[in-house]
């Protein structure tokens, strides 16, 4: 298991890299100069977009550019947001817990209720149970999950007054957002679930491999 | 823009939006200009309130209580001299005071400073500053500290928003005494004096801007009836009643701190779920309502609607005078015929607008002879076209020595589909026989096109608190930058804009630009669509929210009625 999660970890790299490369790379090929993105709503100088182009090493060679990007963000300086006027890593680690709370309580949600509706499902096979959690499943995998969002705070917030529409902190605000992200995820292990238990050969497969 | 094109709701949408978010927002309380992110702004036609201060409450204010606003963005900074986003400047317009104060109706009245006198050049401004006011963090109020404000804008270290405009050619400040600054400027700048009055040059404490590093970001401090006491990113940002503000703030008819002990903005980007949170109670009041949620709001009577004119140029599409065919003065008169406003308020902005007729808004700039000057009449249009030589063809459309009539308009997209005018001037200028081709691009290309003049020109909006507005607009130095991309260039024009600046007479200053806009018109520049407003939606207890000139909202007489 160590030595999966390793290999996988590992195999992340290249894939990083290659995202950064690809992103980077599209930023230069769209038409436009980025300084004068930034200084666009400003009736700006020619001597100020010079400054701010020597400043964020823009005049440099692509790879170059590229290179201290990789390099810095490796030593763990992901650059200064212009927009926000703060660090980038700052603004990432300010987040970061929501982001995590709100991951944690999608992925329980969902494993919760997907193997044990995939279990009801496959035990009680082409029975009504079955069909009517099978269809459940599949209007949840299909649906977007912006739009059962919407869906949760026209009905929870705004009708029943049981949970906020926004904001973050404690358990109730965590309800609706962890409910949207997880059930679409359910209806996927529900159903994968289920087909694992109903192939005859589980076992023996899974030895093969 | 900010503009905005937010009907959808996708994550990935919303990234986008924020992406090109930086435009999409007024720039300040300057300018800011926009390809069309802004979404329109609400208001039935006919029903902008040009004094749009709040419905008259008959009982007492009472005193106390905690307001939740939900607004539709998150402000990039609470620095005002940093922020290019007039989301900032709905919170610290009442956090900062600035020298002077500027009213919905466009006069000038003392703030921070008492009296202000303009040399005769427009090039130097006397200030007389209040004695009484000390900052939050206890630090005095005087001259040295207007001074530093200043010389901090202008600090090839400090990174700007909007503010550095407003101190155009900045030469210096000099202090006189301790409660008298001299403002100086390399060239004539009038429009200082609006300025003095805008968010962007709102005093901020020294010694917090020296002291505090970049969480001046987080929590500035400044004189104001309230403070920032807490700044969650991605949440929102808590003010609270500063107690020791005990003057009469100058939208006020009341000495005194503020009514509220507290409000809380939250950051509500998508505008169903922020019309939801009114509705269902989560918040107060909203900002920034959309025409298609203003009326089930409106019908809802546990709720109110407030509608205020954004200043600066209108919804408008500027026509490039470089680029046949609208090279053509009686092709660009032409699609200003054909043109119907009116259509425009009642589809795209459902009466969160007013009809556009003039380059800076109406409420702005009015004079008898700027009044409709391209009354909606197709059969003129048509005649128009002829006379330029333009003919109709067996397909209803026109051409001219075997060239179809062509037009390719400049539309941003942030994601949720190009600026929402565009479709409708495609069909009302197919109507007389002009094929409009639809650009829709990104911000970085759409931005380059304008510098480039390489289309017939954007549909775009400009936030502006002062006839010099027109210059950056119609400056012909401003052609391949920001923001004059009808390529206009125009001798008399320049003249007279440099006059503008140069004047120090209200009266005669508006005569100028009074004069400006007849040619502009004459020549027909542009194609002004709908003036945009912005629409606020709250609990009917809420009373005395007040907004300045350029149209952001002032908390201090705000009360919640029990």
């Amino acid at each position: 298991m160590l030595k999966y999660i390793a290999a996988r970890l590992l195999a992340a790299v290249p894939v990083l890299f290659g995202v950064s490369l690809l992103v980077f790379s599209m930023l230069h090929l769209i038409p436009g100069d980025p300084v004068r993105m930034m200084l666009s709503e400003f009736q700006s100088t020619p001597e100020q977009i010079q400054a701010m182009r020597s400043q964020l090493h823009l005049n440099d060679p692509l790879p170059q550019q590229f290179g201290r990007f990789v390099w810095n963000a490796v030593r763990g300086d992901l650059g200064y947001s212009f927009r926000d006027k703060r660090l980038v890593g700052t603004e990432i680690a300010e987040v970061l817990p929501s982001t995590l709370q709100l991951a944690v309580a999608a992925t329980l949600l969902s494993i919760a209720l997907g193997v044990s509706l995939g279990i009801i499902a496959a035990l009680w096979q082409n029975s009504w149970l079955d069909v009517s959690t099978m269809a459940v499943a599949l209007v949840g995998v299909s649906m977007p999950s912006f739009w059962f969002g919407l869906l949760l705070i026209f009905a929870f917030s705004l009708h029943l007054t049981l949970f906020p529409a926004t904001g973050g902190g404690d358990l109730r605000h965590l309800v609706l957002p962890a409910v949207t992200l997880g059930l679409g995820a359910s209806a996927i292990i529900a159903r994968l679930t289920r087909s694992s238990m109903l192939v005859p050969t589980f076992v023996s497969q899974r030895n093969d491999v | 823009m900010q503009p905005y094109d937010r009907y959808t709701l996708s994550r990935r949408q919303l990234l986008l939006r924020s992406l090109g978010g930086l435009g999409a927002v007024a720039l300040g309380s300057l300018m800011a200009a926009c390809g069309g992110g802004a979404p329109p702004q609400a208001g039935a036609p006919g029903s902008a309130s040009s004094a749009a201060s709040s419905a008259a409450a008959p009982a007492a204010p009472t005193k106390g209580g905690s307001l939740v606003v939900g607004l539709d963005q998150e402000p990039p900074t609470m620095d005002p001299h940093a922020s290019p986003s007039a989301i900032t400047f709905f919170i610290t317009n009442s956090v900062f005071e600035a020298l002077t104060f500027k009213d919905q109706k466009g006069l000038l009245h003392p703030w921070l400073a008492e009296s202000w006198q303009a040399s005769p050049d427009s090039k130097t401004f006397t200030f007389k500053l209040r004695k009484d006011v000390r900052f939050s963090d206890g630090t005095p109020f005087n001259a040295e500290a207007v001074k530093a404000n200043f010389d901090r804008i202008v600090d090839p270290k400090f990174k700007p928003g909007g503010s550095l405009s407003a101190l155009r050619g900045y030469d210096g400040t000099k202090v006189i005494n301790e409660a008298e600054v001299q403002v100086s400027f390399k060239e004539p700048f009038s429009p200082f004096l609006t300025y003095s009055s805008g968010g962007t040059l709102g005093m901020v404490s020294p010694k917090a801007f020296k002291e505090m590093g970049d969480t001046i970001n987080q929590r500035p401090v400044g004189s104001g009836p309230f403070t920032i006491k807490e700044y969650v990113a991605k949440d929102h940002v808590t003010i609270v009643r500063n107690p020791d503000y005990t003057r009469k703030a100058p939208w006020s008819d009341r000495e005194g701190a503020a009514y509220l002990d507290e409000i809380r903005f939250k950051f509500i980007p998508e505008a169903g779920t922020r019309a939801t949170t009114v509705e269902s109670g989560e918040t107060q009041m909203i900002d920034f309502v959309q025409p298609q949620d203003l009326p089930r709001l409106q019908a809802n009577n546990k709720l109110k609607i407030e509608k205020v004119p954004w200043t600066g140029a209108p919804r408008i599409w500027m026509l490039n005078v470089k680029l046949p065919p609208t090279d053509d003065p009686k092709v660009r008169q032409a699609i200003n015929h054909a043109i119907s406003r009116d259509a425009f308020v009642a589809t795209v902005f459902k009466g969160t607008a007013n009809p556009g007729q003039t380059p800076l808004v109406s409420t702005m700039l009015e004079d008898a002879s700027l009044k409709n000057p391209y009354p909606f009449d197709q059969i003129k249009a048509r005649a128009l076209l002829d006379e330029a030589g333009w003919k109709e063809g067996p397909d209803k459309m026109r051409a001219k020595g075997g060239q179809r009539m062509e037009l390719v308009l400049n539309a941003i997209d942030y994601g949720a589909g190009p600026e929402p005018t565009a479709q409708l001037i495609q069909s009302q200028l197919r109507e007389v026989g002009i094929d409009v081709k639809i650009k829709a691009q990104a911000r970085p290309p759409y931005y380059e096109d304008n510098y480039r003049c390489a289309t017939n020109g954007p549909v775009m909006f400009l936030r502006s608190i002062d006839w010099d507005g027109l210059y950056a607009l119609f400056g012909t130095k401003n052609i391949g930058g920001n923001f004059n991309w009808s390529c206009y260039s125009n001798p008399k024009v320049d003249e007279l804009l440099a006059k503008g600046v140069a004047e120090s007479d209200p009266e005669k200053r508006k005569a100028i630009y009074v004069e400006v806009e007849k040619t502009l018109l004459q020549e027909a520049v542009s194609v002004p669509l709908a003036e945009e407003l912005s629409v606020w939606a709250m609990t009917a207890k809420a009373s005395g929210l007040k907004f300045d000139f350029s149209a952001y909202p002032l908390w201090s007489d705000v009360s919640l009625a029990k």
